[in-house]
């Protein structure tokens, strides 16, 4: 099988960690946030990223400006709120045990 | 050549082939189903507009002011499936999948031998008629009679499936009259919401404005026409026609059974009795007959498309009459069967007797011309 297919329930659960990691970077925009994620184990579609991203914003880890455009309207650029910023180092150690961990287990 | 149907996605007019809007509609529609106990569903929808207006200005270009069916089709591929709350989805899934499967059981008139209980049980277990039979055959003899006790309930409880939708639906198709105007309804109130209301609208343009209020329009009538329609089927006043008919016609029975006469009248001399129950039931039916067509046409009527039409066209008078009759019959028969002489030789030599018959009959016709 497929290694997408087969660790899907993990790519899954790590998706929100890899967003919030992205958007760390300064103000993005959705379009960004999937160029960014493209190409990796973690590409997603705007149906996945967009519930994501509005689930974030309601547990105020992120939050969004309006920026204006040359072409079309007004664009949404999120950027991570301070509880947000927090939220993703506590996940980096987090995943940093759980990595230890796993390797531990293995021994 | 194809239809070019415009759009406004967020806040901006687009040209889409018919196809590719329907598409389109559906991958929305579809986003807001699974979306709907998502607190920030207007939002995500608008920003999924907005991701859907972006990738068409990519494919669009001065001399390229239209959107194609095979582009919106890409688009929809690219944006991926809308991820819902995956419990939630599945739920609705499953519940979705139940209204599909919702049947319910009604008497089947198509290929009835008595009410229709047999073939409208075959209909609902998906089982040939015949297979239904033999087991309530089975089931009765084994049961000592419980079965004919069983299929009168049935007859008198269950509704007839007169109109096309109720056939659908005994069988367990969607055709559903109710849930098609309650969708109607439903997607009328969202799109007005929508339209009226959040700034970033999937509706269409100023252009189409007077189309897309036209169409309102005619939902609410259609939606109405529903309504009128289930007004007529509730009105009781045939069913309680035909139930009166029905207490004459058991009335004139009875009389006939015990006294020979109906109400008075003496039949004339000659005539076996089970040749007057028999001509009984023709009148009663040819009376009948009349007044089932007007209730029926009255309810066609009550109703102007032809997808809109309510189920109940019997009122629960009609199951009552149904259900009496095929008492009856069953009565009269076994009545007949331990009384009457004749009867009891028909059923044991049918063709010898059905020769007799006809030759008293033939002396009957000769004798009164």
């Amino acid at each position: 099988m497929d290694k997408q297919e087969s660790f899907e329930a993990v790519r899954r659960g790590l998706l929100e960690f890899s967003v919030l990691t992205v958007i760390s970077k300064g103000e993005v925009y959705s379009a960004d946030i999937l160029a960014a994620l493209e190409g990796t184990e973690f590409k997603t579609q705007e149906g996945t990223l967009y519930p994501l991203l509005s689930k974030l914003r309601r547990e105020s880890l992120l939050d969004y400006s309006w920026k204006e455009s040359e072409t079309g309207p007004p664009r949404k650029y999120y950027s991570l709120t301070s509880e947000g910023r927090k939220r993703l180092d506590d996940l980096k150690k987090y995943w940093e045990e759980i990595t230890r961990t796993i390797k531990n287990l293995g021994k | 050549m194809n239809k070019v149907i415009t759009i406004n996605l967020n806040g901006r007019a687009y040209q889409i082939e018919e196809s590719g809007f329907d598409a389109l509609r559906t991958y929305l529609d579809e986003a807001s189903t699974r979306l709907a106990s998502d607190p920030g569903k207007s939002e995500i929808i608008a920003d999924l507009e907005q991701a859907i207006a972006e990738k068409c200005d990519k494919v669009l270009n001065p001399h390229k002011s239209v959107v194609l069916t095979d582009e919106i089709t890409k688009i929809i591929a690219e944006m991926g499936p809308v991820e819902g709350d995956s419990q939630k989805e599945s739920h609705e899934q499953s519940a979705s999948g139940g209204a599909h499967t919702h049947k319910r059981l009604f008497l089947m008139r198509q290929g009835a031998v008595f009410a229709g209980v047999c073939a409208g049980l075959a209909a609902y277990f998906d089982i040939d008629v015949t297979i239904v039979r033999i087991i309530f055959i089975a089931g009765t003899v084994l049961t000592s009679g419980l079965g004919i006790l069983i299929y009168i309930a049935l007859a008198i409880l269950v509704p007839y499936a007169d109109t096309a939708e109720a056939m659908a639906q005994a069988r367990g198709e969607i055709l559903n009259a109710h849930t098609l105007v309650q969708r109607a309804k439903e997607r009328f109130e969202e799109t007005f919401e929508r339209v009226s209301g959040h700034k970033m609208d999937w509706g269409e343009s100023y252009k189409d404005k007077d189309d897309w209020k036209r169409r309102k329009r005619e939902m609410k009538q259609q939606w109405k026409a529903g309504l009128r329609a289930q007004r007529y089927h509730s009105n009781p006043g045939f069913g309680l026609l035909r139930a009166v008919l029905a207490l004459v016609w058991i009335l004139a029975l009875i009389s006939l059974i015990t006294t020979g006469a109906i109400f008075g009248w003496v039949i004339p001399a000659g005539i076996p009795l089970w040749v007057s129950i028999i001509a009984l039931f023709v009148i009663y039916h040819a009376v009948t007959g009349p007044i089932k067509g007007a209730q029926y046409s009255m309810n066609w009527s009550g109703t102007s498309g032809q997808n809109y039409q309510y189920g109940w066209t019997h009122s629960p008078w009609d199951g009552l009459v149904d259900g009496l009759t095929v008492l009856f019959l069953i009565i009269a028969f076994i009545w007949a069967y331990q009384h009457v002489p004749q009867v009891y030789t028909f059923i044991h030599h049918p063709i010898a007797e059905t020769k007799v018959l006809f030759g008293e009959l033939k002396t009957w016709w000769q004798l009164h011309k």
